[in-house]
């Protein structure tokens, strides 16, 4: 990557973006930067929602979100917002949209009662790879038709990775479309067209094979809960689809949260390379507590044993105290260095604060930091 | 004349967090050096004389590279060194044997896991992949080694950090009360039994000095109660020393008012006032989280870009119950 390209600042990219989906794996903060730039750009004049699946608590509570009940909340602003400002937030509860879909693409009634009932779908629900990520972007979608908002800001499910934010529903939908299960599995099948093939072909000692290895039951719902999918699954993947469209719009950003932290960065870089791979628009990283470097080198420990009333052993643990933190200072500045000329594209710092966010306040503090309106590649 | 001491018994007060050999599951949410604290514990048991084995979960980081980075550990046990070995549980492995287990015939098994069918049973049956991981935990806690002994006293687990980190622990219990009858259900209970046997399993939590990763560790510690398993220990991960007390750090921040100090003088300053407030905030972190789960083990914050073997040696010591090490201190 070149080193000189030139990025225009992250506020700039911002402003020009109207749904802004921040990705990382977790534990990263993500949470706080998304819910920082959604204020700043709600004071800024903007109509912005905030939407969030699992927030730290007390961050929720200084949003003023008190419950997981999948509504949108207006949240109070520190200052008086520029014409027309407003911010909303909007706490997912992935479960809850999963059935609430059901509800609404279900051709019957009664289809609808052996969906919910099923065993395998109220597990599915909870635990299944790609549904918070398929339902929140379920989410986005409705929010983004409905156009209320000027900018919608995404806090990404907290997962593993960074990549299942793109992966997770694809994953989802593969597996609810259930084709080799559903194959030869359909009673209707195995007596239909396909009989011979689900009977004496490859597939009935294999179903006899894994029914030894699973029990009745337990291959009895999977059954029934692939032949209620039927017809539904068609619907989730047009959805999907619509959304995946979203993605590559140039309204769209993608920015990437990461820590200082070895197995963040890699993933950083790589979830970069898969939106470029996806002609994806990123608009930068951001690394996260970063240990600021010192200012002005290091003191030796003559100066220090010189102050007024300091003992050598006291000058001796402060000379420990730089040290430590210059290496972890030097770390960190090789860690954003590397990523903003792997990741090719904007890297903003934000240093460690010395308090926890957990306030309106808390939040303008790292927006600061967001908004420098000098950042290019430190290089 | 004393009998020679059975090699299966030893001293829970000169074992690693006090804990008698067994199977060990290292929990925490991500980020919060659970590989780490699995390789140091692994190492820690086998310093101490125990039959160690590493396991580590396919699909993150393996733990094994701390102690080994050029080995590449699989589905079969590697020696690291004498007394520790390490391998690799996938869920496909898993799946394979559990096959061949139920249905005795392995070209029979090998054509089930072949078959797409199968895998998507194995997508959508609830907890199934968990099941079977821990299945063969508990077959490998059950292995018998030469002369009737167990193959291993010890197994540290190095869990997957899930979204809510009692998916491996909890699985089983769900699985057979959804589930009550047929195969399934029956390894599902056994698994159950296994889990919640504190004389079999013991579960340590990993956290950070950090107010989200406390506040997720006490969460975490709900949950697993919840499903009948108690935490065996704690551990807190990533302290920074406090090297300054509360006068120390007062009379340093008078020093940095007047403008006559040198910049490098100055950040000096500054860096030791900023560890300090770090420090004190860590310590009410810490006495939250020691207020659910009791006196927790510390581990430092490592300044270093790259974790070394000789570092996690380093953190091995520090997981011996604190007795011994005082013992140890005042010996050396």
């Amino acid at each position: 990557m070149s080193p000189r390209v030139h990025h225009p600042a992250l506020s700039e990219e911002i402003a020009r973006t109207s749904v802004l989906l921040v990705c990382g794996s977790g534990g990263v903060g993500k949470t706080s930067v998304a819910a920082a730039i959604a204020v700043e750009e709600a004071l800024r004049g903007r109509r912005v929602c905030v939407l969030t699946v699992d927030p730290a608590r007390r961050l929720a509570q200084a949003m003023g979100l008190t419950r997981l009940d999948d509504r949108e909340r207006a949240v109070a602003l520190p200052d008086r917002p520029a014409a027309g400002g407003t911010l909303t937030a909007l706490m997912l509860d992935p479960k809850r949209a999963f059935d609430r879909l059901v509800e609404e693409t279900a051709p019957d009634e009664e289809q609808r009662e052996r969906i919910l009932g099923n065993r395998i779908y109220r597990n599915l629900s909870e635990n299944a790879a790609g549904v918070q990520e398929y339902m929140a972007l379920e989410r986005l979608f409705e929010l983004d038709r409905s156009d209320r908002y000027d900018l919608l800001v995404v806090d990404t499910p907290p997962a593993a990775h960074a990549r299942d934010l793109l992966e997770g529903p694809e994953r989802m939908l593969t597996f609810l479309q259930g084709r080799s299960l559903r194959w030869f599995l359909r009673p209707g099948a195995r007596m239909g067209r396909f009989g011979l093939k689900a009977v004496g072909g490859s597939g009935g000692p294999i179903v006899s094979l894994l029914q030894r290895v699973t029990g009745a039951e337990l291959l009895r719902d999977t059954t029934e809960f692939f032949e209620n999918m039927e017809g539904m699954y068609e619907l989730f993947a047009d959805r999907l689809a619509v959304v995946q469209r979203l993605f590559s719009d140039e309204r769209t950003g993608f920015l990437v949260v990461t820590s200082p932290e070895r197995e963040s960065v890699d993933q950083a870089v790589a979830f970069e390379q898969l939106l470029a791979a996806r002609d994806y628009r990123s608009i930068g990283t951001v690394v996260n507590r970063v240990e600021p470097a010192l200012a002005g080198g290091t003191a030796s420990t003559k100066a220090l044993r010189d102050l007024p009333g300091v003992e050598p052993a006291l000058a001796g643990r402060l000379r420990e105290a730089q040290q430590d933190h210059y290496e972890l200072a030097q770390r960190d500045a090789a860690r954003v260095a590397e990523l903003s000329e792997t990741a090719g594209t904007l890297t903003v710092s934000i240093p460690r604060l010395s308090h926890v966010v957990s306030d309106i306040a808390g939040l303008r503090d790292l927006s600061a930091h967001l908004y420098v309106s000098s950042e290019t590649p430190s290089d | 004349m004393f009998a020679l001491m059975p090699a299966d018994l030893h001293d829970p007060a000169t074992l690693p967090l006090g804990l008698p050999p067994r199977t060990v599951f290292v929990t925490g949410k991500g980020g919060v050096g659970k590989s780490t604290v699995a390789a140091a514990l692994a190492l820690a048991y086998r310093d101490a004389g125990v039959r160690t084995l590493l396991v580590q979960i396919a699909g993150q980081e393996p733990a094994s590279r701390l102690l080994a980075p050029r080995t590449t550990v699989g589905y079969d046990a590697v020696t690291l060194a004498p007394r520790l070995s390490a391998l690799t549980i996938d869920a496909e492995g898993a799946l394979r044997e559990y096959a061949r287990l139920r249905l005795k015939v392995r070209a029979v098994a090998d054509r089930l896991v072949g078959n797409p069918i199968f895998h998507q049973f194995a997508d959508a049956a609830p907890g199934f992949r968990e099941l079977l991981i821990m299945g063969k935990l508990w077959s490998l806690s059950n292995e018998e080694g030469s002369r009737r002994r167990r193959k291993y006293e010890t197994i540290v687990v190095d869990a997957p950090a899930t979204g809510h980190g009692t998916a491996l622990l909890g699985m089983a219990g769900t699985v057979a009360r959804m589930f009550p009858v047929g195969p399934i259900a029956n390894e599902a209970r056994q698994v159950d039994e296994f889990v919640r046997d504190p004389e079999r399993v013991g579960v340590v939590l990993v956290s950070l000095p950090e107010e989200l990763p406390v506040t997720e560790a006490i969460e975490l510690h709900g949950r697993l109660a919840e499903h009948g398993v108690s935490v065996s220990a704690t551990v807190l991960n990533g302290l920074v020393p406090q090297r300054f007390d509360a006068g120390e750090i007062a009379h340093l921040s008078g020093l940095i008012e007047p403008d006559a100090l040198e910049p490098p003088v100055r950040a000096c300053l500054q860096v030791a006032a900023r560890e300090h407030a770090r420090a004190l905030q860590q310590t009410e972190e810490r006495e939250r989280l020691e207020q659910v789960t009791g006196p927790v083990y510390t581990l430092p914050l490592m300044y270093r870009a790259q974790l070394t073997r000789a570092d996690v040696q380093q953190l091995a010591a520090l997981l011996h119950p604190v007795e011994q090490r005082d013992l140890r201190e005042s010996l050396a």
